[in-house]
């Protein structure tokens, strides 16, 4: 008895030997020894007690099975079919696998049919279910035959043994005899495949514009759309599948493709690359070249680390300062209080103009600062100041101002 | 040694060159044939700046890196990954790889082809179209030195030897493997 836990434990302390063994697996049988050397294998450090408690524990678990009237093993089909699906190592089906599901579908239609004629809600969800489930079907042999034609193109590419080409390309060329050409036939355009899915799809539509019309049954409408569309992208996903096998296996049977050690090299790699992914394989590969410009950017955790080892060694540079240069002193100029002035100018009582009085007051002050005291001084209520007509030039720490001066009104200077 | 940098006339274009990660090839006529003149005073002078200047017998030169960066990590994958397609590409069409390999010209048609065929792995270095392709990999190809360009079309140039020996080594790896297992069996019938 399988159980389900315990299984995929299984895989889990055991994935490599496993692997190992699914791969072995198209060579026949292998023994109980055969299993703990594997084991040994990949856990050097385990004693060969502990190798032969894991061994029978993957009998136990029904992962091994022993063959009938044998003490040869192998291994359980469900479990090899699982690791072969995650290792995409399929084995290619056959034609009859999709044609059965082909015909079941034609079965079903006519059940359909009858089931929406009588109304009977409950079949007709039934035979939806069941549809769909044929449908999905199709489409997993169209992806599982795809992967195994592109695995047994792969080991013809890369296989090393001086064979003849017929020998070498035997099991392409049956793939191609045996799968591709009856399929092609089957999806042809006026094949059974066609017809099939073509009455299907009339058949769905039609129950799709019955509800949408009556409004009856209305929550089958959404299932039925569903089957609709998946039953049409089979359709597609088949040709494409199709289309790209075809392309792969066509360079072997026209015996186009030239055998060279590097095609041979660059085909086992691509094969790898493909089942394990890119990272690992490459990454030990693949040429390195770098750009100073980069090496000395602080990207990645080895750049930090080159930068560290480079502080190690660090030494500072006596920096001279540049000599003062002498300036002239600078002249501490005190900006005088608003409010003060505006006082000084009160008690001091200037009759002259206003622009002239604090030109003489303040000689040391910059022109804004004067200006802006002018300004203020010009609006204070408390000094009564009348605009003249004349003008008034005067130098301000070398800027020469004319302005319109104001001067105290007739009334205030008395 | 005594390194004349007088005589050394090309070295601010060379040093330039190779330190951006650029590979020169005979195609790069005037500093292949400087570097071919003063190899020694060249690799004298790069070694102590802390590059190791190395000659291909094959007609390149180009410093070698012991750790590449993250990012010339992915570049490199993306220029393994082309090379290798463009092999099983030449070899399908019945022609011999290695020397359509560097006599075809690589044209949008060839790059659109490869990138269908190997979909799956250019996916997962984020290239999606014949457009990326050429983009992010014969573009780049052109700045480092590997291939030059020919119109609208792409010729690969002798440094792509880089990648070719490192699909040698992975005859090597599967050697090992095939070794070992008929170890272990060797084993096991014991």
């Amino acid at each position: 008895m399988l159980s389900a836990k315990k299984i995929i434990k299984c895989l889990d302390d055991h994935w490599p030997v496993l692997e190992t063994l699914a791969s072995r697996s198209a060579l026949g049988s292998f023994s109980f020894q055969d299993v703990q050397a594997l084991i040994q294998r990949y856990s050097p450090g385990a004693s060969s007690e502990q190798v032969f408690r894991e061994a029978q524990r993957l009998l136990q678990q029904e992962v091994l099975i022993p063959l009938a009237k044998s003490s040869q093993l192998e291994l359980n089909r469900a479990v090899l079919e699982f690791i072969q699906f995650l290792i995409q190592e399929h084995q290619l089906g056959t034609v009859g696998d999709i044609q059965s599901r082909i015909e079941d579908l034609d079965r079903l239609r006519g059940k359909l049919k009858a089931a929406a004629d009588a109304k009977d809600v409950s079949e007709m969800r039934r035979f939806i279910r069941l549809m769909d489930e044929r449908v999905r079907e199709v489409v997993k042999h169209f992806r599982k035959n795809e992967s195994a034609i592109l695995h047994l193109v792969e080991q013809a590419k890369a296989d090393e043994s001086k064979l003849s080409l017929a020998k070498r390309y035997s099991a392409v060329m049956e793939a191609f005899d045996e799968y591709i050409e009856p399929v092609l036939q089957m999806i042809d355009i006026n094949g059974p495949f066609q017809h099939s899915i073509a009455a299907l799809e009339l058949l769905l539509s039609d129950l799709i514009i019955h509800i949408e019309q009556t409004g009856f049954l209305q929550g089958e409408k959404e299932p039925l759309v569903q089957l609709r569309t998946r039953l049409l992208e089979m359709n597609q996903l088949g040709r494409e599948s199709l289309i790209r096998s075809t392309d792969v296996l066509m360079p072997l049977r026209e015996e186009l493709r030239k055998n060279t050690l590097l095609s041979r090299n660059a085909s086992a790699l691509l094969a790898l690359l493909r089942k394990k992914g890119l990272e690992p394989t490459l990454e030990q590969l693949v040429p390195k070249f770098s750009s100073d410009h980069q090496k000395f950017s602080l990207g990645s955790a080895n750049q930090i680390t080159s930068y560290m080892a480079e502080l190690v060694d660090y030494q500072d540079e006596l920096y001279q300062m540049p000599q003062q240069v002498d300036q002239a002193a600078h002249h501490n100029i005190r900006v005088p209080e608003l409010a003060d002035v505006l006082k000084f100018a009160r008690t001091q009582q200037a009759n002259t103009d206003l622009s002239l009085w604090l030109a003489k007051s303040y000689p040391q002050l910059p022109v804004d600062e004067m200006l802006f005291l002018y300004q203020e001084l010009s609006r204070a209520p408390s000094l009564k100041l009348q605009h003249l007509e004349q003008l008034t030039e005067l130098e301000v720490n070398g800027y020469r101002l004319t302005l319109h001066p104001f001067a105290p009104t007739a009334q205030s200077g008395n | 040694m005594q390194i004349e940098l007088e005589q050394l006339s090309q070295l601010a274009d060379i040093y330039k060159k190779l330190s951006t990660g650029f590979h020169i090839s005979e195609q790069d006529f005037a500093l292949w044939q400087e570097l071919d003149n003063n190899e020694e005073a060249y690799s004298a002078l790069f070694t102590a700046l802390g590059n190791q200047l190395k000659r291909d017998s094959r007609g390149f030169f180009h410093f070698e890196v012991d750790d590449a960066t993250v990012n010339m990590g992915k570049i490199s994958r993306l220029f393994a990954l082309t090379t290798y397609a463009l092999v099983e590409f030449f070899a399908d069409k019945g022609q011999d790889p290695l020397r359509a390999l560097f006599d075809e010209e690589i044209s949008h048609e060839i790059l659109a082809s490869i990138l269908q065929q190997q979909y799956h792995l250019f996916e997962q270095l984020e290239v999606y179209s014949a457009t990326d392709l050429k983009r992010e990999v014969m573009n780049r190809m052109l700045r480092y030195g590997f291939a030059k360009a020919q119109g609208e079309q792409f010729k690969l140039l002798s440094p792509i030897y880089r990648y070719l020996d490192a699909l040698m080594a992975v005859d090597q790896l599967t050697e090992e493997t095939n070794t070992e297992q008929t170890n272990t069996e060797g084993q096991a019938d014991v």
